[in-house]
C-alpha cells in the first residue's frame, strides 16, 4: 500500500503540487491522469523520490520512506519511462539484470529470472537475450523496459507514459499484456498517463490532477457516473457514455433469469408469461435442435405477433467480454441481443440493447455530468 | 636480392636509414616512451578534471578556457617558457610536462561534453532502479561517454608524436634529432628519414588506437540505431 500524505513539491516560486493526499490499496492500479503540467509526473517521481518533496511524506507499507536509504527504496519500485531508457552498452540480458545484479543475487538465479522474464514480455529469450537495445524496435524496448522494472519482483511499480511511444497497434499489444501480467502479479501501480482512454483502460483508480491538484479521485466506474465537477466531465469527455461500455462486463448488464420456453409451445408459453404480470422481459426461445431465438415480451404486448418479433440469437460471448464488445456484435449483426455464456454449470444469460441502454442511462441520470453532455 | 639492395641503396633516405639503424631504433624508442608515458599521465589527469568540471559545472567555463590558452602557445615557447621555472628546466620533466598540457583540451573537453551527452533518460532510469551516484557514473555514464572520450584522447596520442618532436630542443633525444641536426647541417636527408618516421609512427598509432576502441567500446554502441 501506498499513501501520499499531504505531498508537495515546489520548483523556486512555482508550485508544481500543492498538498495531495491519496492512497493506493495494495495490489492495484492508480492512473494519474490530467493535461500538461498538472503535477502528474512530478507526483509520480516522488513516489521513488527523484524528486524530493518540498513538504509531506510518502507511507509505503505503513513506514515513512524516508527512513529508507534512498537506494535501497528505489530497488524495490520498479520504474518504468516513456523513453525506456535502456542502457545501449548493454545486452538485453545485462539490462535485465539491472536490480538483481544491485541486490546481490548470484549469477545462476539471475540466468533464470532473465529467461523467465523475456517469455513473460513475450520476447524469444534465446533470439533476444544478446541482443543490444538498437537492434530492437520500439515495442520490444518497452517490453524489455517492462521486463527490466520487474526484475527484482518489487512490489511497486511506477510507470511514466509506458506505452505513449509507440504506434497505436503496438500501444495496444502492450497495453493488454501489462493487463494479463498484473492480473497475476499485482503490484501496487503508479501509473502516469495524460489519455483518459488508457487512464481508463488501465486503472482501478484513476486520479484527475488539475495544476498540482487533486481533483478527483476514484474508479473508473465512478469517475464516469459521476464526474465531480465541470473540469472532470470535460476532461472525460462528451462521449463518457460511450467509455462506459468499455468498464462494464456483460455478466453485470444481462438479464440472468429470462424465462425460456419451447417453440413448438411457444403461443401459449408466451400468452402465460403475460397472463403471470411478466413485463419488460426478453424471453428466449429453443427449438427441437436446441437453436436459440428470443424476443421482448413488451414488445409481444404492442404488437401482438410472435412470428414478427422473434428473431435468432446468433452471437454467443463470454460473461467476461465487455458490453462495447457486445454492442459492436449486435451493430455487425443487425440483432440487438446476444447470448452470454454460463460460467460452468450456470444458466446462460441474455443480453440486450434496451437492456444496455437501461444501464448505461441509469449511471449517467443524476450525475452533474448530464448537464455537460452536449 | 643483392641486384634489390642496389637499387635500394641508391634512394639516399634508405640507405641513411639502414646505416644509422642504431641510432634510429635509440631516438624510436624514447620518441615512443615520452608519448606513451606523457598520453598515460594526460588520461589519468585530464579524465578526472574533465569529471569534476561535469559535476561542477560552474568550473567548466575556467577550466576550459585555460586548456585553450594553453593550445594556443606555440610548442616551442612553451618548451621555453618551462625551461625557465624552477625544478623543471633541460631534460624529460619539462618535456613531458609539455605534452601533457597540450593533451588537455582534446581529453577535458571531450569527457565534458560526452558526459553531458548521455541521453538523460537513461540516466533516469539508472537513478529510477537505485544506482548510486557512483554507480551511474561508472556503469553508465563513463561506457555511454566512451566512443567521444576515446577519440579525444587519440587525437591527443597523434599529436603529441608530432610535439615530442620539438622536445629535442630542449634535450630529448628523439625522432626530432634527426630533422634539428638535418637543419643545421643542411643535410635534407636527415630531415626526411625524420620526418617520415615521426610520420609513420603517428599513423600507425592513430591505426592502433582505432582497433583498440573497437576493442573497448561497448558493440552496443558501435551498432546503428534500429528505427
Amino acid at each position: 500500500m501506498i499513501r501520499l500524505d499531504g505531498v508537495g513539491k515546489d520548483f523556486g516560486d512555482f508550485t508544481a503540487v500543492r498538498e495531495l493526499s491519496l492512497e493506493i490499496p495494495e495490489g492495484k492500479t492508480c492512473v494519474m491522469v490530467g493535461p500538461s503540467g498538472c503535477g502528474k509526473t512530478t507526483t509520480m517521481r516522488i513516489v521513488n523520490r527523484l524528486i524530493e518533496p518540498t513538504r509531506g511524506t510518502v507511507y509505503i507499507d505503513g513506514e515513512d520512506y524516508k527512513k529508507k536509504k534512498v537506494e535501497i527504496l528505489r530497488r524495490d519500485i520498479g520504474y518504468v519511462i516513456q523513453e525506456v531508457g535502456l542502457f545501449p552498452h548493454r545486452t538485453i540480458a545485462e539490462n535485465i539484470s539491472t536490480t538483481p545484479k544491485l541486490a546481490g543475487w548470484d549469477d545462476k538465479k539471475i540466468k533464470k529470472r532473465v529467461d523467465e522474464l523475456l517469455d513473460l514480455v513475450e520476447l524469444d529469450p534465446d533470439e533476444n537475450r544478446n541482443k543490444f537495445p538498437r537492434q530492437l524496435s520500439g515495442g520490444q524496448r518497452q517490453r524489455v523496459g517492462l521486463a527490466r522494472a520487474m526484475a527484482a519482483d518489487p512490489p511497486v511499480m511506477l510507470m511514466d507514459e509506458p506505452f505513449a511511444a509507440v504506434d497505436p497497434i503496438t500501444r495496444e499489444n502492450l497495453q493488454n499484456m501489462f493487463l494479463r501480467l498484473q492480473r497475476k502479479m499485482k503490484k501496487t501501480i503508479v501509473f502516469v498517463t495524460h489519455d483518459i482512454n488508457e487512464a481508463i483502460k488501465m486503472g482501478d483508480q484513476i486520479a484527475i490532477l488539475k495544476q498540482g491538484e487533486l481533483v478527483q479521485a476514484d474508479t473508473p466506474e465512478e469517475l464516469l457516473a459521476n464526474p465531480k465537477n465541470q473540469f472532470v466531465a470535460d476532461f472525460i469527455g462528451v462521449d463518457r457514455a460511450i467509455k462506459i461500455l468499455d468498464l462494464f462486463s456483460t455478466d453485470e448488464v444481462m438479464w440472468t433469469e429470462a424465462p425460456v420456453i419451447k417453440k413448438q409451445s411457444m403461443q401459449d408459453e408466451a400468452r402465460k408469461l403475460i397472463e403471470s404480470g411478466e413485463k419488460g422481459i426478453p424471453v428466449i426461445v429453443e427449438d427441437e435442435q436446441g437453436k436459440k431465438f428470443w424476443f421482448d415480451l413488451d414488445e409481444l404486448e404492442k404488437e401482438g405477433s410472435l412470428e414478427d418479433i422473434i428473431r435468432p440469437l446468433e452471437i454467443t460471448l463470454d460473461p467476461t467480454n465487455s458490453i462495447k464488445l457486445a454492442m459492436a456484435r449486435m451493430l455487425e449483426h443487425n440483432n440487438d441481443a446476444v447470448l452470454i455464456k454460463g460460467e460452468e454449470d450456470e444458466e446462460p444469460g441474455i443480453l440486450t440493447l434496451r437492456g444496455i441502454r437501461n444501464y448505461v442511462y441509469r449511471i449517467c441520470e443524476s450525475s452533474p455530468g448530464e448537464k455537460v453532455g452536449k | 636480392m643483392e641486384f634489390l639492395r642496389e637499387i635500394l641503396w641508391q634512394v639516399d633516405p634508405i640507405r641513411y636509414f639502414f646505416e644509422n639503424i642504431s641510432r634510429v631504433i635509440t631516438y624510436t624508442q624514447n620518441h615512443l616512451e615520452l608519448t606513451l608515458v606523457g598520453v598515460i599521465l594526460a588520461i589519468i589527469l585530464w579524465v578526472s578534471v574533465g569529471i569534476i568540471i561535469y559535476r561542477y559545472p560552474r568550473l567548466s567555463h575556467g577550466v576550459l578556457g585555460i586548456a585553450s590558452i594553453v593550445m594556443c602557445i606555440p610548442s616551442i615557447a612553451l618548451y621555453g617558457i618551462l625551461l625557465t621555472l624552477p625544478g623543471f628546466g633541460l631534460g624529460r620533466t619539462s618535456a613531458l610536462t609539455a605534452l601533457v598540457l597540450y593533451a588537455m583540451l582534446p581529453i577535458v573537453r571531450n569527457v565534458f561534453v560526452a558526459l553531458r551527452g548521455v541521453d538523460e533518460a537513461i540516466l533516469d532510469a539508472a537513478r529510477g532502479m537505485g544506482m548510486s551516484k557512483q554507480e551511474v557514473l561508472w556503469e553508465v555514464q563513463i561506457p555511454n561517454a566512451l566512443p567521444t572520450i576515446f577519440a579525444g584522447v587519440r587525437v591527443a596520442l597523434v599529436m603529441m608524436v608530432g610535439i615530442a618532436t620539438l622536445a629535442t630542443y630542449i634535450g630529448e633525444q628523439n625522432l626530432g634529432r634527426l630533422i634539428q641536426h638535418g637543419i643545421t647541417r643542411t643535410h635534407p636527408t636527415m630531415i626526411i628519414v625524420g620526418a617520415i618516421v615521426v610520420s609513420i609512427i603517428a599513423i600507425g598509432i592513430d591505426l592502433l588506437m582505432g582497433l583498440l576502441g573497437k576493442h573497448l567500446i561497448s558493440k552496443g554502441l558501435q551498432l546503428e540505431e534500429n528505427k
